[in-house]
């Protein structure tokens, strides 16, 4: 970025007393290097787009729309009924959510009002260092330590708990939608606690000195002042984590136990199931033939137009949110 | 209590009146510590359950994987078993040397370029580049895999395997590439909103260029953070398997070609936990536990980083 000088500039006195001549146009190599910048990326963007739908063509041209209806799944010999498979997008995802919220909106509470100052940045580390385990590592922890344990007291402790009965039906295998959803649930807390923990700490203290001049007590400061008034960034914060759950695809490969994969609609917890994620990278080996490749394009563009949609509808309640709270 | 209130807007000598209050909160005192330590306690209870799986995973890698870092076990590359002798599974030398090569190039594309795309985001306005901050902010949350997808579309198909090239590391290069810039320019680009707007202003009113006050003031106060948040986005990347294994292939020779397959840690784990042999599925802690390791101690270092470096200021 060093200036040239012209000859004639030199002649220029100017109240800086370097002779340089302060012009709007000597920052033009810096404006265009940006827009190139820019034109490079908005033509990837436009690319990306633009491979996975026109790939995906022969995909639904085979399907036609029983991809989103029908409900036999079996890849290998062409049967393609989505139904199956976002049956289990849905129950992996709830399980997570049902178990991962209240504890990551727990311990995001805690670390932001209880944990003494001095260790607080330490404990979040810890907690947040779960959000950059690889998801393959979680498939090793999922299918080496926590399959056996779900399988041999797990599962069949809660089959006993609730008698059998629906959703706690079937065999417990160890491998399963159970299995999927709670190791999921481990791979979302950390998103939903960073998150809230953010949120927690961007409040004004006068809401809370308010509530504690009145003789509030604190568990009554959190429930009913902290928690309300954070509402929307806590929705956002979990609709995050939706999206990480919805996306996975790696773990849930090993965990579903749907390596065959064969998926009909499942009526229990404990039954082998897929997901879009899990279903294209247990696929992805049939790639050369374009409508083989066609379908998982189709399974892709699902999978990227329900979490582009969970992650706008949360990027739109974390900024309304923030600009509510910051005049 | 409503009727409480109601007694309470009766007549009342004053001294009846905080007798009253005495009376009052000294029967409900009780009840409202047991419900407020009751709820905290929850709350504790809460994070120290969130505390059990990263407990749970760390214990089991170092416990099942301790005993595989021996020399041999890094030095050597990974051999395929046949039937007779199962327990041959060589070492991670293959997928030590493509982990480097890989992410290490990608590193090298995407530092510039997303340093370059987050001062385009913020020095710009206007609509189009609005939609193309939309974009870098989707794309990070979007699903790995699908970047896989694009680059084996519009790359592998019309360019790399029409000169026979199907499986590359060129490949997973470039799928890591655009799997870091999301991450990295987000990062960046906040690093950049933090610096406070009345530097810039000041160097603005002391007639500097822009060029001049992005390269002399904005990014030397914001190099810290962008440091953090590029390394921290590594820390994501080398932990990624969707977006290149079906890229990269194999490889079970130790060497640094671009143009040849590879083996990563997380693809040898996802293979090796793909296969029957039980030697291959335990060397997956080990490999576990080099690859955990990495991404700890990188995203630690960054952290250590951003807490050194903003401690001067505020």
């Amino acid at each position: 970025m060093t200036t040239v000088v012209e000859p004639s500039d030199q002649t220029l006195i100017t109240t800086t007393g370097r002779g340089r001549k302060p012009s709007a146009g000597s920052d033009r190599p810096y404006r265009t290097l940006l827009a190139i910048v820019s034109a490079i990326f908005i033509a990837i963007a436009i690319l990306f787009f633009y491979s996975i739908i026109s790939k995906s063509i022969p995909g639904w041209r085979q399907t036609g729309l029983g991809l989103l209806y029908r409900t036999n799944w079996n890849y290998g010999s062409s049967q393609y009924g989505g139904l199956p498979l976002f049956v289990g997008t849905a129950l992996t995802t709830g399980i997570a959510l049902l178990l991962a919220v209240p504890v990551g909106i727990g311990s995001a509470l805690a670390i932001a009002f209880l944990v003494p100052r001095p260790i607080r940045l330490v404990v979040s580390s810890v907690v947040e260092l779960l959000a950059v385990v690889p998801s393959v590592i979680y498939g090793v922890w999922g299918l080496l330590t926590m399959e056996s344990f779900l399988n041999q007291k797990g599962e069949p402790w809660l089959k006993n708990l609730t008698g059998g009965h629906w959703p706690f039906s079937g065999v417990p295998i160890g491998l399963g939608i159970m299995l999927g959803g709670i190791v999921l649930s481990v791979m979302i807390l950390p998103t939903i606690t960073a998150i809230s923990r953010d949120v927690f700490g961007a409040l004004p203290n006068e809401l809370i000195e308010g509530a504690l001049s009145i003789g509030a007590t604190r568990s009554q400061v959190l429930r009913k002042v902290v928690i309300p008034a954070c509402r929307p960034g806590l929705l956002g914060a979990v609709t995050l984590g939706t999206g990480r759950a919805l996306g996975e695809t790696i773990a849930l490969y090993f965990l579903l136990g749907g390596v065959p994969s064969i998926h009909s609609l499942c009526n229990s917890l404990f039954c082998t199931g897929g997901t879009f994620g899990s279903e294209i990278a247990g696929n992805f080996g049939q790639r050369n033939d374009p409508v083989s490749f066609g379908i998982l394009c189709c399974l892709a563009m699902i999978l990227m137009v329900i979490v582009g949609a969970v992650n706008l509808g949360a990027r739109a309640i974390v900024r309304r949110n923030l600009q509510r709270m910051l005049p | 209590m409503s009727t409480d209130v109601v007694e309470l807007d009766q007549e009342v000598e004053p001294e009846d009146r905080r007798a009253f209050v005495q009376r009052q909160s000294r029967e409900h005192y009780g009840r409202r510590v047991f419900l407020s330590r009751a709820f905290l306690s929850l709350l504790i209870v809460s994070l120290l359950v969130a505390f059990i799986p990263l407990f749970s995973i760390v214990q089991n890698v170092i416990g099942h994987g301790w005993h595989f870092l021996t020399w041999r076990f890094l030095s050597t590359p990974e051999q395929q078993p046949d039937i007779f002798h199962q327990s041959a599974i060589g070492g991670v030398s293959n997928a030590i040397t493509g982990t480097v090569l890989i992410d290490g190039v990608a590193m090298l594309v995407a530092v510039p370029l997303s340093i370059l795309l987050s001062m385009a985001l913020f020095e710009s306005k206007g609509r189009l580049m609005h939609a193309l901050r939309l974009y870098t902010e989707v794309m990070v949350g979007l699903p790995s895999i699908l970047v896989s997808f694009f680059v084996f579309a519009m790359v592998v198909t019309p360019f790399l395997a029409a000169s026979g090239y199907y499986f590359t590391a060129l490949a997973g290069v470039i799928s890591l590439t655009l799997l870091m810039i999301p991450l990295m320019t987000v990062a960046c680009e906040a690093a950049l909103r933090d610096v406070p707007v009345t530097y810039s202003e000041a160097a603005l009113a002391l007639g500097a260029r822009k060029s001049r006050v992005m390269m002399r003031v904005l990014l030397p106060y914001a190099f810290p953070r962008m440091l953090t948040g590029i390394m921290l986005s590594l820390s994501r990347a080398v932990g990624e398997t969707a977006p290149i294994l079906f890229l990269i292939g194999t490889s079970l020779v130790t060497n640094w070609s671009l143009w040849s397959e590879q083996t990563t840690l997380p693809t040898q784990i996802f293979h090796n936990l793909d296969s029957n042999n039980p030697y291959l599925r335990n060397a997956c802690w080990g490999i576990a536990l080099i690859l955990i390791t990495a991404v700890f101690v990188l995203n630690l270092t960054s952290r250590v980083i951003v807490a050194r470096s903003l401690r001067g200021r505020k």
